[in-house]
């Protein structure tokens, strides 16, 4: 237990320090030793992060990014590991091993040739355009994922629901998903954070203040050399107040009741 | 009714497909074209001079390319490793009823919730020659003289590494928590009944049945850390001369910074062929299925 | 089963369509774009320096104002170079006409030049325009005879000396390398507890070749000819080095000095740790800024031994621009006195205009202004070759390689130069 108590310390330091930091004064922040603590607490930084940059459009951006990306990701996701577990087509792992090998070039290579189509179709400085971008480059993870965990359920529900005469979205939804609930849930907020954290593509194709995201705007504090940490800090933890109260809100919802209703045989 | 399923199973594979085609292939394609040629920034009015496999011989001879691939190679091995126990840890934490779990549950994500640009801001004054470690460490008197730990190259490669497994263990443990979640309890009772300890529990079923996601997890997660980028860019910069710099980094100062497309696109591939490999070997474990 | 069949196929087909037929739904999303507006008015995009304390939108507003039919789409892009450098890049590499006019770090012009994808201003320019400009700053825009861009902020390598203990020790302002770490030491050892006699920052980053260059310098070592080959001298390279890495060996330098960043070490200098400081002019606001810095008042500007490196920003046009017209009217007001006294009122940004530092309205508001003028005088680009980025890339791998002690100032400099040639070849 000390163990544990220890290690979530070590986990949230960080985190403390850049909530301590995000009430100091730039003379604190600059002070030599470092401060632990804010010698006189106060919210400048919060007003500066607000008013220097419209960091809650930066913010309300992301989020419809990442989430039009989460729902192309689950959809084709799952379409596509359900046919690769529950059908008879072939080339199985010939299609895994591609769409794997695809997505392991790095990212800078990619951007060019994205740009030119983009520009091309009018979808840089959109919310769907990123999205789908990111949204692909997640997808053969969640592929890989959900045809792991398909893989581990037995068929047997299946069976059984197939001759009350279900389809295959009714089987999916309601017999497949309530068992991998949790797996769902993982690998959405899996790419949910790799859409929202993605840096270059985000740069180079929202590139306008109108769809920029926000680990951009983040970046757009810094001026003359020197980042002002107390601004950004500040910044940091209106951007992930937001993705916490999600995660404890829905981590309830969806992985509590599930220890009662593993797969049994 | 089994071709009809067959021909559905192709039809729902064809999203997938289709995006991947539309937006990953031609920039697969067009990056190893590339790579037979030069081509420079500087030189963009002259265009392309096709020089076969030039680039590649130039990679192979090239000592920088050399230890930065061994570098990300040993970065990868090690932080994925420390990554996959302490992750199973906190998971096997996570799954275990108790107050608060909730909160821990979500506190255990946070690191991965801030954004790198933050977290590597944090991490450089943490580990900087005045910075919060030196101070704790001068306080309790663990150490007299501040310690260089962005100046030493193995004390900035552990640095870096402690970053970057504090930055991705949430990845691991969602990971593998949402593997344990599918096991059934039924197994325990079992395993307790016939009077197994934990350790004979943890190795006899929760491994095998959570092999395949744990594979998939440890497989991406290789791949992501193969590419780290952001967090050593902030910290070291790739220094103490270059002994920090990955192959992802010297890639994008080739391709961006130095203008050298042709030489940066050489790299690229070489970085996948490398990846292709890797991941050949965790090919087999989706194919054997899970014995539940 | 025919449902399931359904099922997919309107899946896959919202799929498809949610991607193209969002097209022109982006299209008219995009904010500031060529419809809408009157049909005169021209839309100019710049890709600006970030926002600080409004200066940029500030500029653009009285653009517009004065300019009525010209409306600027301004784009914010991160202060790092290199961040910028990848849209910029980009863009331009795919020949696409988003991008008008940009602000340019002071070394890109010759990259941009001889890839084709920036155009000289000389005909848009009168005669005698360019006189009012400062020569150091407008120098790193010019590239093989013609002027690629107009610099709107001037920056450059500065020493920075606390005033009060050399007044104290009786020491007179050092004026060689090796007397600046003399007399820092000196001082750093009588004063004790943390101080220490010089302070930079030297990590493995762009400023670590900028700092090398200018002991270099010292030494009257050049790196490139007239034609862009190397010249690079392995002797004085050698020497080069040796000092670098004696200045922190020695102590001279503050611990910790190779792995500083911008950050931290002027966090030495405003916690009063330092005696000397080789730092860009734009660190003069901090050093002596009240609130923040524990020596306000005592950190003196003055020239570096020999030259400075020069820094800043400016603007260029592209090439592809599709209104280069109105692109080149922009960067000329961007360029400007007015603007740069907008600039020069909402933050603190060094003109490049002769006349700021000699004229009243500049000098109301910036007494301190003629203090870095000599400093600017002073200064000049770095190597102005197209390769520029990778000479430097390669230099500062060797430079902190000999600094940390890996590798000997020999092994470096012959490195160096063997590489550098190779690269110009």
């Amino acid at each position: 237990m000390l163990f544990v108590v220890v290690f979530l310390f070590v986990m949230l330091a960080p985190l403390a320090y850049m909530v301590s930091a995000s009430f100091m004064s730039q003379a604190d922040l600059n002070s030599i030793p470092p401060k632990l603590f804010p010698s006189a607490p106060s919210l400048a930084n919060f007003v500066s992060a607000l008013t220097q940059q419209p960091i809650l459009k930066y913010v309300y951006n992301s989020f419809v990014i990442t989430l039009i990306a989460v729902a192309i990701c689950l959809t084709a996701g799952s379409m596509a590991s359900y046919a690769l577990t529950r059908t008879r087509i072939r080339f199985k792992t010939t299609f895994l091993v591609f769409v794997l090998a695809i997505s392991l070039l790095p990212t800078i290579t990619l951007i060019n040739p994205i740009f030119k189509l983009y520009s091309r179709l009018g979808l840089l400085n959109t919310h769907l355009g990123l999205a789908v971008v990111a949204a692909v480059l997640d997808l053969p993870m969640t592929i890989w994922f959900l045809t792991a965990v398909l893989k581990g359920i037995p068929t047997s529900f299946e069976e059984s629901a197939k001759l009350d005469g279900a389809g295959i979205f009714q089987i999916f939804v309601y017999v497949l998903a309530p068992i991998m609930k949790a797996s769902l849930f993982s690998i959405s907020i899996l790419v949910f954070i790799g859409a929202w954290n993605r840096y270059l593509l985000s740069q180079v194709l929202n590139q306008y203040e109108a769809r920029r995201t926000v680990v951009v705007g983040l970046t757009l504090y810094q001026t003359n050399h020197t980042v002002p940490f107390g601004v950004v800090a500040a910044a940091g933890l209106i951007t992930i107040l937001p993705l916490f109260f999600l995660v404890l809100r829905f981590q309830k919802n969806i992985l509590g009741g599930i220890m009662e209703g593993g797969v049994k045989e | 009714m089994e071709r009809r399923m067959t021909r559905i199973g192709y039809l729902m594979l064809l999203p997938s497909v289709l995006l991947i085609a539309a937006l990953i292939v031609y920039p697969v394609v067009n990056t190893i074209y590339q790579s037979f040629f030069e081509i420079r920034t500087q030189t963009a009015a002259l265009g392309a001079r096709f020089t076969g496999l030039d680039n590649y011989v130039k990679a192979i001879n090239d000592t920088h390319f050399r230890d930065t691939l061994v570098w990300t190679l040993l970065f990868t091995g090690v932080s994925v490793g420390i990554e996959l126990v302490i992750g199973m840890g906190l998971a096997l934490l996570m799954k275990r009823k108790m107050p608060g779990q909730g909160l821990i549950r979500t506190a255990v994500l946070i690191p991965w919730a801030i954004p790198t640009v933050v977290a590597g801001i944090i991490w450089t004054q943490f580990f900087s020659q005045n910075g919060m470690i030196n101070y704790i460490l001068q306080t309790i008197h663990l150490i007299e003289e501040p310690l260089s730990w962005l100046g030493n190259q193995w004390l900035a490669k552990l640095s870096i590494l402690i970053a970057d497994i504090w930055k991705n263990t949430p990845y691991m443990s969602l990971l593998l928590l949402s593997g344990l979640l599918t096991i059934s309890k039924d197994y325990y009772e079992a395993a307790q009944i016939d009077g197994a300890t934990r350790w004979k529990q943890f190795t006899c079923i929760t491994v095998p049945l959570i092999r395949s996601t744990m594979s998939v997890t440890v497989l991406f997660r290789i791949i992501s850390a193969m590419r780290v980028y952001d967090l050593i860019v902030a910290m070291t910069g790739g220094g103490p001369a270059g002994k920090t710099e990955t192959v992802s980094m010297y890639a994008v100062n080739t391709y961006f910074t130095y203008g050298n497309t042709g030489y940066g696109a050489a790299l690229s591939v070489l970085m996948l062929l490398i990846s292709i490999g890797i991941s050949l070997l965790f090919v087999d474990s989706l194919k054997t299925k899970g014995s539940v | 089963m025919r449902k399931h069949y359904l099922l997919t196929a309107v899946l896959t087909a919202a799929m498809l369509t949610g991607c193209s037929s969002s097209a022109p739904e982006g299209q008219s999303q995009e904010p500031k774009a060529e419809s809408g507006a009157a049909e005169e008015t021209v839309i100019v995009n710049y890709y600006g320096r970030p926002d600080d304390n409004g200066v940029e939108s500030a500029i653009v507003a009285a653009f517009e104002e004065s300019h009525p039919n010209i409306k600027i789409n301004y784009v914010e892009l991160p202060d790092s170079s290199n961040d910028r450098l990848k849209t910029i890049n980009t863009v331009l590499q795919a020949g696409d006409s988003s991008i008008d006019v940009f602000a340019s770090d002071v070394t890109w012009p010759p990259i941009f030049a001889s890839a084709g994808w920036v155009i000289p201003l000389d005909e848009y320019l009168e005669a005698g325009e360019l006189d009012a400009y400062l020569e150091g700053p407008l120098s790193a825009f010019q590239f093989r005879g013609a002027n690629y861009g107009l610099p709107f902020m001037a920056d450059c390598g500065a020493l920075y000396y606390r005033k009060d203990l050399l007044d104290k020790y009786g020491k007179d302002v050092p004026e060689t390398w090796a007397e600046i770490m003399e007399t820092g030491r000196e001082i750093a050892e009588q004063e004790g507890g943390r101080m220490s006699g010089f302070v930079s920052y030297w990590m493995q980053n762009e400023s670590l070749t900028c700092a090398m260059l200018e002991y270099y310098w010292e030494k009257g070592g050049e790196v490139i000819d007239e034609e862009g080959k190397s010249v690079l001298d392995e002797a004085l390279l050698t020497e080069t080095l040796a000092q670098m890495r004696e200045a922190i060996e020695s102590g001279a330098a503050a611990a910790g000095t190779e792995t500083f960043g911008t950050t931290e070490a002027r966090n030495v200098v405003t916690a009063g740790n330092a005696v000397f400081a080789r730092d860009w002019l734009s660190g003069y606001v901090p050093y002596n800024n009240e609130e923040t810095s524990s020596v306000a008042g005592n950190m003196e500007i003055t020239s570096l031994p020999s030259f400075g490196t020069l820094g800043g920003w400016g603007v260029m046009v592209s090439a592809y621009s599709a209104n280069k017209e109105e692109a080149v009217e922009f960067a000329k007001f961007r360029a400007s006195e007015e603007a740069q006294m907008i600039a020069d009122d909402l933050a603190d940004i060094t003109p490049t205009l002769k006349a700021a530092y000699e004229d009243g309205p500049f000098l109301e508001k910036k007494p301190d202004l003629p203090k870095f003028l000599p400093v600017l005088e002073n200064s000049r680009p770095r190597p102005q070759s197209p390769f520029y980025a990778e000479i430097s890339g390669i230099m500062q791998l060797e430079i902190h390689s000999v600094i940390t002690g890996m590798t000997t100032p020999e092994e470096g400099a012959a490195n160096i130069t063997q590489q550098v040639a190779q690269v110009l070849q």
